[in-house]
């Protein structure tokens, strides 16, 4: 099997016992890797236990292009996530999930409760669960370096930090410092296992079906394709952070817990701002020709001497204009100290930027969130919230628990300001200045997330596509883009580094998946198998009780106009959701009362293994 | 005097290590294996820091002097230091000689190896879209 390294590793933490397989070729085939075969793979375990149990599965895949000299490699953490308590799919770059298959393996499972804290060391055979006694406690910096001082800097380590030993439902997991798998608790899920850290090594090759036609093209038309698209050339220049000036024209860069897209201090954190006062130097993960991570040095101020790799955008938007925060250095600051206390910096800067609305209406007292001034703009009080966060004290405790679970315990109509989507924290883009994104967040498989589609990447945004602030076209396109990410998600490489290369079209990803796995696929196959990831893991999130009901999104989203910007007065409001919807679920063949998939659909993707209770259908 | 040497600029270099994929794959023909590359990145990942390491065809010639086989001799076309696979025995003091530790280990064929230029034609420049590495 060509691009695969052929085996997958059980690790069982109960038993202490580890155990290889050869990975099933049919499978493969049908789900490629990464995303589809992590998300099949959890169909072979209890589909309902709690998110914490230990016999909870905690998956990480790669995909057969994975290292194999295309752009970016990944790998992505899948399970069940302890904050939305529904699918996660948690990505990550940097160099460890090439050194996954450099071991030898497609993809690990960790299964059980390790007894005490450890960490899992693997150098291609030998595996073991060894103490971690002396690195529990520290944060994902000292860590890391402990670990590498420890075994050698060859190997590649992935660690948590504070937040996810406490658990916190949106602590991330790092490697090589500066890279999270950020979003929806990866890092409270190994946290539950007892697991600090994977420290991984290998010495094995990655065979691919044609070499020299595949050397050929990565040597000659690669590099062309990214350096000729505006797309790439922007991102090489200013990374992710190029995005503030587009989402601030747009009118959807959240600003003071979304309640404005503008924000006035905008050329104090944009991209501009960030390569004249902060950036070192351009960094890439592990085989990508777009080195959009930028690592910056703070050189005034009174966070003077930060450095860190960042500020991507979303934590621009979420820990910056969010929380009214305007000054790149302060962001940068935050933003390192979320990655040391591992924690998701766009849940973390969504929770805080909650918090301080709460405290600004009088919701909160002053008592009640330990005597700080929580107003929006306070650095001070911002990183001392993340600690609190982290450690779970005082008002941390609350905001620990997500937006979502937060409004609920403090309750007297905060739910109508909780940003999320099915638990989970909406990304840096305000959906009311372009409807389309609405749906992407209503429809994303974990909740609202900006990683599953993004209609506002697409070029000329309002003339060729769609209408921003209508309904047509709208679940078309996002479909579209999902489609497009299910695959890219799968196969498993960078989507961010490959849409630059590929302006979004499937059919130059077939060619490449073909020349690396040699199994001839047709553009029409991978179209398929893009259709069949979605509703397998919609399956997966309607057996953990998603249903039309919940593909829905915050009430001050839906139903509050901006006050200002592109999109002022426009309301996205239930009836042009419900339209979205309805267009969307037909596309996707799920049944439009429910939003579950229908027999019909199950069966013509080759998903009949799947069933639900019939009562489940009945009820609407 | 070899045709010429890869030039490194290590502020320019980002670590995605394509340089290390596109050799071992033209060294091995068959797999992408960093262990089995002839220009390796060493990589500070606190500082984000990373750098290519490389032969550059250095005139002092120490791989040379420290071979007790005679198992490393100059190309005569390229000008280029090459390990003659059949008269290494492994005995590594070729690598622990040369003073920028570009000299690896093959340890499945338990032979040295390193840098030959690809015959003239370096193909790890190519894939070097920040110019970290040149030929000149």
């Amino acid at each position: 099997m060509f691009g695969y390294m052929g085996k997958t590793l059980t690790i069982d933490l109960t038993k202490n016992e580890f155990k290889t397989e050869p990975l099933n070729p049919e499978r493969a085939k049908k789900y490629l890797g990464g995303r589809g075969l992590g998300a099949r793979m959890l169909f072979d375990h209890d589909l309902n236990l709690d998110p914490f149990d230990e016999r909870n599965p905690v998956i990480l895949a790669t995909g057969p292009l994975t290292g194999a000299l295309f752009t970016g490699s990944k790998f992505v953490i899948i399970t069940k996530s302890p904050l939305t308590g529904i699918f996660n799919d948690s990505y990550c770059g940097g160099n460890f999930a090439a050194e996954i298959k450099f071991a030898g393996y497609d993809v690990l499972t960790v299964v059980g409760k390790a007894e005490k804290p450890s960490y899992i060391y693997i150098y291609n055979e030998k595996i073991e669960i060894r103490d971690a006694s002396h690195i529990w406690g520290m944060n994902s910096d000292d860590t890391e370096l402990a670990l590498l001082d420890e075994l050698g800097e060859k190997f590649r380590v992935i660690t948590i930090g504070p937040a996810g030993e406490n658990l916190v439902p949106y602590a991330c997991v790092s490697t090589d410092f500066y890279h999270q798998a950020g979003r929806a608790g990866a890092g409270a899920s190994l946290g539950a296992k007892n697991i600090k850290a994977i420290a991984i090594k290998g010495t094995q090759g990655i065979k691919v079906a044609e070499p020299e036609k595949l050397f050929s093209y990565v040597v000659n038309d690669l590099p062309e394709m990214f350096r000729n698209s505006f797309f790439g050339e922007n991102r090489i220049r200013y990374g992710t952070s190029y995005t503030t000036t587009s989402s601030n024209a747009l009118g959807i860069i959240p600003t003071r817990n979304f309640q404005s897209g503008t924000f006035e201090e905008i050329d104090n954190i944009n991209a501009f701002a960030m390569k004249e006062r902060i950036v070192e130097r351009d960094k890439a993960c592990y085989g990508c020709q777009v080195p959009c991570a930028k690592y910056s040095i703070v050189k005034k101020g009174k966070y003077e001497g930060t450095k860190v790799v960042g500020p991507e955008y979303e934590t621009i938007g979420l820990l910056g204009s969010n929380c009214g925060v305007g000054e790149i250095e302060t962001i940068a600051k935050s933003n390192l100290l979320c990655d040391q206390l591992g924690l998701d910096t766009m849940s973390a800067g969504s929770a805080v930027a909650f918090a301080m609305e709460c405290f600004e209406r009088g919701i909160l007292s002053k008592e009640e969130v330990d005597g700080l001034d929580l107003r929006f703009g306070n650095d001070d009080v911002q990183m001392e919230l993340l600690r609190k966060i982290a450690f779970r004290e005082g008002i941390g405790a609350i905001l620990a628990q997500g937006v979502k679970k937060a409004s609920e315990i403090i309750g007297r109509g905060t739910e109508k300001f909780a940003i999320h989507s099915k638990g989970l924290e909406l990304a840096a883009y305000d959906p009311r200045g372009a409807f389309a994104m609405g749906l992407a967040y209503a429809t994303a498989s974990r909740g609202g997330c900006h990683r599953r589609a993004k209609p506002t990447e697409v070029p000329g945004l309002s003339k060729n596509y769609y209408d921003n602030y209508g309904w047509k076209g709208n679940a078309a396109l996002v479909e579209r883009l999902q489609d497009f990410r299910e695959v890219v998600h799968s196969a498993l490489i960078c989507d961010a580094a490959l849409r630059f290369g590929f302006e979004m079209k499937l059919k130059g990803l077939t060619e490449v998946i073909n020349l690396v796995t040699g199994m001839n696929y047709t553009y029409e196959d991978l179209e398929k198998m893009s259709d069949r990831i979605a509703t397998l893991i919609r399956a997966y999130n309607v057996k953990q009780g998603v249903t039309r009901k919940e593909d829905t999104l915050p009430p001050r989203i839906l139903n509050e106009p901006l006050p200002a910007g592109p999109g002022k007065d426009k309301v996205i409001g239930q009836e042009i959701l419900d339209k979205m919807l309805n267009e969307y679920y037909e596309i996707r063949g799920w049944d439009k009362d429910s939003g579950i998939p229908t027999g019909d659909t199950l069966e013509k993707l080759g998903l009949d293994f799947i069933e639900f209770e019939s009562d489940l259908s009945k009820s609407f | 005097m070899a045709i010429g040497k890869i030039v490194v600029n290590d502020d320019l270099c980002t670590g995605c290590r394509m340089c290390e994929q596109i050799c071992s794959m033209n060294f091995t023909k068959n797999e992408i294996n960093p262990q089995r590359s002839n220009i390796r990145v060493k990589t500070n990942a606190l500082i984000a820091y990373d750098k290519p390491v490389v032969c550059d065809q250095c005139e002092e010639r120490y791989c040379i002097e420290a071979c007790p086989f005679e198992a490393i001799n100059e190309n005569e076309k390229t000008g280029s230091l090459e390990i003659n696979k059949e008269d290494c025995t492994g005995c590594w003091l070729c690598v622990d000689a040369c003073p920028q530790n570009a000299v690896f280990k093959d340890l499945i064929n338990n032979v040295a190896m390193k840098c030959q230029l690809c015959g003239g034609e370096p193909q790890c420049i190519k894939v070097c879209t920040m110019k970290a590495i040149t030929f000149k």
